[in-house]
């Protein structure tokens, strides 16, 4: 029961100091290993690899499998209710701020200024995907970027759903990327 | 009972089919709550996803809470974040169990590359579609523009862009203030 205790404070804590989300907060992660001894780190570039081929949140990903590694079935559980505890505390804090602050200008002006860094951000997190899956690089064969291209178009000019291009693309790449 | 369900499904496909969390799973959020369900309008997604990521925390656990809470109060959040986090935690406890070591899949690899090459085709198109909308004058194609470089070639943490960008409003609204109050 201490144990378990411990595993949630522990990914409770790197759930409320994890800014960035994902990839940002996966060495956070690597030092709770380390310094509790919650797994052999040998395994955690496992973790990371695991983390990219299963679907969902990559955080939920390696709380699950550092959980389970500790102390199966249940510390999965607690390490996963343990880093989503502090977003649910954090969102309502948040949504009970706007309805209080709403149409309050300041708030607007805040707002405005992260909106607008939002896109770019967005085309900081497409870039660095594309080099990470080198894309563009010059050994890469033409399916990759085809897929990328005519992925573009059917999203952005005819709206396809983007789920069902994401399906497409695992099993295009499954045929023919090897 | 409806709304309930359909938040978790909802957040469940969502879940299911996109891989690499974050902002690889924004375009599949946008066209499930705005255009699917229509729960929200493009501008309100684009609220929930600037204040969400301004938050610690899995970008997409923060956008469940959220949009649960708006839809559907506290049993809301329940079901979508249940729908977001089941399909993580079910893959991943099914890998443990089954494989002893996960193994590399040349199949599983080439589904892999499939998938990042249509990502960056979503993420990019989305990121267009934001930009236009929100990107109205000179201050925000500066801040675009600097969010763009910080973090995609300096390397910096998403987090501070989000706290430049938001000083850099709360400055510019001050500014305009000034100017207003200066005119009477």
């Amino acid at each position: 029961m201490i144990a378990l205790g411990m595993l949630f404070l522990i990914f409770f804590r790197v759930g409320l100091f994890g800014f960035g989300g994902g990839y940002a907060m996966l060495p956070l992660i690597y030092q709770a290993v380390q310094t509790f001894g919650l797994m052999s780190p040998d395994r955690f570039s496992e973790l990371v690899a695991l983390s990219q081929v299963t679907p969902g949140p990559i955080v939920i990903n390696a709380a699950t499998y550092v959980g389970y590694q500790y102390a199966g079935v249940p510390g999965a559980l607690v390490a996963t209710a343990g880093v989503v505890t502090p977003s649910v505390i954090l969102v309502y804090l948040l949504l009970r701020f706007l309805t209080r602050f709403r149409e309050n200008p300041v708030l607007e002006g805040v707002l405005g200024g992260i909106r607008s860094a939002t896109s770019g951000l967005l085309f900081a997190a497409a870039l660095l995907l594309a080099q990470q899956s080198l894309l563009f690089s010059s050994g890469q064969s033409w399916i990759s970027p085809a897929m990328f291209a005519a992925g573009a178009l059917l999203f952005g000019k005819w709206k396809v759903n983007p789920i069902l291009l994401t399906l497409l693309g695992g099993a295009l790449g499954a045929a023919f990327i090897k | 009972m409806k709304a309930l369900r359909d938040l978790f499904l909802t957040f469940f496909k969502i879940g299911t089919v996109t891989f690499g969390g974050g902002y690889a799973m924004i375009p599949a959020l946008r066209h499930e709550i705005v255009r699917s369900r229509g729960w929200m309008n493009e501008e309100e997604m684009t609220d929930c996803i600037a204040l969400c990521q301004s938050l610690p925390g899995a970008l997409m656990v923060n956008a469940a809470v959220f949009i649960g809470k708006r839809m559907g109060g506290n049993a809301g959040v329940v079901s979508a974040l249940l729908g977001m986090v089941v399909p993580a935690v079910a893959s991943i406890l099914l890998i443990l169990i089954f494989l002893e070591r996960f193994q590399q899949n040349p199949y599983l690899a080439g589904a892999l590359a499939g998938i990042k090459a249509v990502s960056v085709a979503l993420i990019g198109v989305t990121a267009w579609q934001i930009a236009r909308s929100t990107v109205k004058d000179a201050l925000g194609f500066v801040l675009a523009i600097g969010a763009f470089v910080l973090v995609a070639f300096a390397h910096w943490s998403a987090v501070w862009a989000v706290i430049f960008s938001g000083a850099a409003g709360y400055l510019s609204y001050l500014f305009l203030r000034k100017r207003r109050e200066e005119k009477k």
